[in-house]
């Protein structure tokens, strides 16, 4: 039985710290903004969530995120009128 | 570790079986992903968990010999691995639910099948109102020309329509002549078609349109003629027979890969022909290696088997160190370098050169980079599909490669994320031969079907 789920995760920027802390730092790294420029207003990541990640945010967090399940982070971000903040390569 | 090398064996151009591997044999640092090679990737970063298809990929192994395996310690951050191409499901199910039919009945299993089987299905009108006899799969694609084929075979009906479509009819009439003598008929608005006769009375009938970024419907009907409206009054049992329908960007329907890809479930699916991948998600997914060591080389040689999926942000394939510019001794490849349609890459020493190719290499594209780089001699030098694209011989200033990790799909696992596939990975510290550069070319592209 595989240990994953596909999903999307969006929690608002002043979550950023309290879901870091529960989840890990090397999430909610990607801001979006609704005009896709800083600040970010919110922090995304999509991609297979462990199981016991999954239960984690279902259950026990008390930051408020939105979960869309799936890969098509594009659409999740548009359902919230939200856009990446991309960066130039320098 | 070297392992499942038999398969690695390409045939160079001098007919002498050539190996990735007898790049390093003279003990070169370096890197060889093999994303062909399932057995050498896991689900997780510890690699306990074998990776399968449409799993995440948390740890590869390298192939090189040198042990600098690269992995993803984040669950969420793991890119997946794959080799689906057709975004269709049940693509030889008609009468599944993936596939809506009104005023249609589907005989499952009613004849022989194009490979020979029984599993070509029948579509026969229901109904004797005049109504549309359609069948129709709704798959949501990204902006770009799409093909979407279908085998069809003539039973009482001898015509049939083809179309793809956000809500209005916009057919394409395909003769399913039993002796083989048919073809593509009227062609719908703003699209381009083929029909391709495979025999006993079967046909490949395609047709390619650009879509926008939506949901499309892909729709067969039985048709009463060229050019004749599919909305007409049926006859209860009048139809065509269908098998193995395909929706796939267009340039991935070209002949490079098969053009039918027999897909049950999103995970099931096959998988001989179709180049396997790890994909990437533009967003938030990357692989690391820990520290290489390339302090013994200013040369460098790279070659990777990418199909870029966007080009509305830059984006690192592959960095040496976490920020190539400000480090020295680095290295990386972008796709694409800007928001352009381009790709780029960057070498130096104590001096950063970087570049881009012109912008005619819009997403999604298929190409095999390679990076030739000599910080002693400078020059910096990118290939896409074996054409030169990029040359600089300006100074990369002085030493030698640095000792860093490398990164990829993301700026040292953090920023500018890559949104494509990745077939195949090779890189060398060292200046290779031409028969090295062109045998490493050929293996790359036999694993990615760029051109």
């Amino acid at each position: 039985m595989s240990d994953f789920t596909q999903a999307t995760v969006i929690i608002k920027a002043a979550d950023q710290a309290a879901a870091q802390a529960d989840m890990g730092d090397t999430v909610f790294i990607v801001g979006a903004s609704a005009d896709g420029l800083a600040p970010a207003t919110n922090y995304v990541t999509s991609g297979p969530w462990s199981n016991a990640e999954m239960d984690q945010m279902a259950n026990d967090v008390t930051w408020a995120k939105k979960m869309y399940f799936g890969t098509d982070w594009q659409a999740a971000l548009a359902a919230n009128n939200l856009q990446v903040i991309t960066e130039p390569l320098v | 570790m070297r392992r499942g090398l038999s398969r690695h064996n390409n045939r160079s151009a001098g007919g002498v079986a050539f190996s990735p591997l007898s790049l390093f044999a003279d003990g070169s640092q370096g890197v060889w992903y093999d994303d062909s090679l399932t057995s050498s990737m896991y689900q997780d970063s510890a690699g306990t968990v074998a990776a399968v298809l449409e799993s995440p990929v948390g740890k590869q192994l390298d192939l090189s010999g040198n042990n600098n395996h690269r992995t993803q310690a984040t669950s969420a951050n793991r890119p997946t691995l794959s080799a689906r191409y057709n975004l269709l499901t049940k693509t030889e199910q008609f009468d599944n639910a993936a596939w809506i039919k009104p005023n249609l009945t589907i005989t499952a299993n009613a004849t022989t099948d194009p490979l020979g089987g029984n599993t070509a299905d029948k579509l026969a009108e229901n109904s004797t109102v005049s109504l549309e006899h359609y069948l129709v799969q709704i798959q949501t694609v990204v902006a770009a020309q799409h093909t979407f084929s279908v085998y069809l075979k003539a039973a009482e009906r001898t015509w049939a329509s083809v179309y793809l479509s956000t809500g209005s009819i916009n057919s394409t009439w395909f003769n399913l002549a039993a002796d083989g003598s048919g073809g593509v008929g009227t062609v719908g608005t703003g699209c381009t078609a083929t029909s391709t006769y495979v025999g006993n009375g079967w046909y490949q009938c395609s047709v390619t349109r650009t879509t926008t970024a939506a949901a499309w419907q892909f729709v067969i009907n039985p048709a009463l003629g060229n050019g004749s409206s599919v909305i007409y009054v049926g006859t209860v049992g009048y139809g065509i027979y269908a098998w193995g329908a395909d929706v796939r960007p267009a340039n991935q329907a070209t002949g490079l890969i098969p053009t039918y890809q027999r897909v049950d479930t999103s995970s099931v699916y096959d998988t001989v022909g179709f180049p396997q991948y790890i994909k990437y998600n533009g967003l938030d997914q990357s692989l690391s290696t820990v520290s290489i060591n390339f302090t013994a080389t200013a040369q460098m040689s790279v070659f990777s088997g990418l199909r870029k999926l966007s080009d509305a942000a830059a984006g690192y394939a592959i960095e040496l160190s976490v920020n190539s510019t400000s480090n020295s001794g680095a290295f990386y490849l972008s796709a694409p370098n800007s928001a352009a349609a381009n790709f780029g890459a960057g070498s130096g020493g104590t001096t950063f050169v970087s570049g881009a190719s012109a912008s005619s290499f819009a997403a999604p594209t298929t190409q095999t980079a390679q990076i030739l780089a000599n910080i002693s001699a400078p020059s910096l030098n990118l290939y896409l599909n074996n054409t030169s694209v990029l040359s600089s011989t300006s100074t990369q200033g002085t030493g030698n490669y640095g000792n860093y990790a490398m990164y990829f799909g993301r700026r040292a696992g953090a920023s500018s994320p890559f949104n494509g596939l990745e077939f195949q990975t090779i890189i060398v510290g060292k200046t290779l031969t031409a028969t090295e550069i062109a045998n490493t070319e050929t293996y790359v592209n036999s694993k990615t079907k760029a051109y």
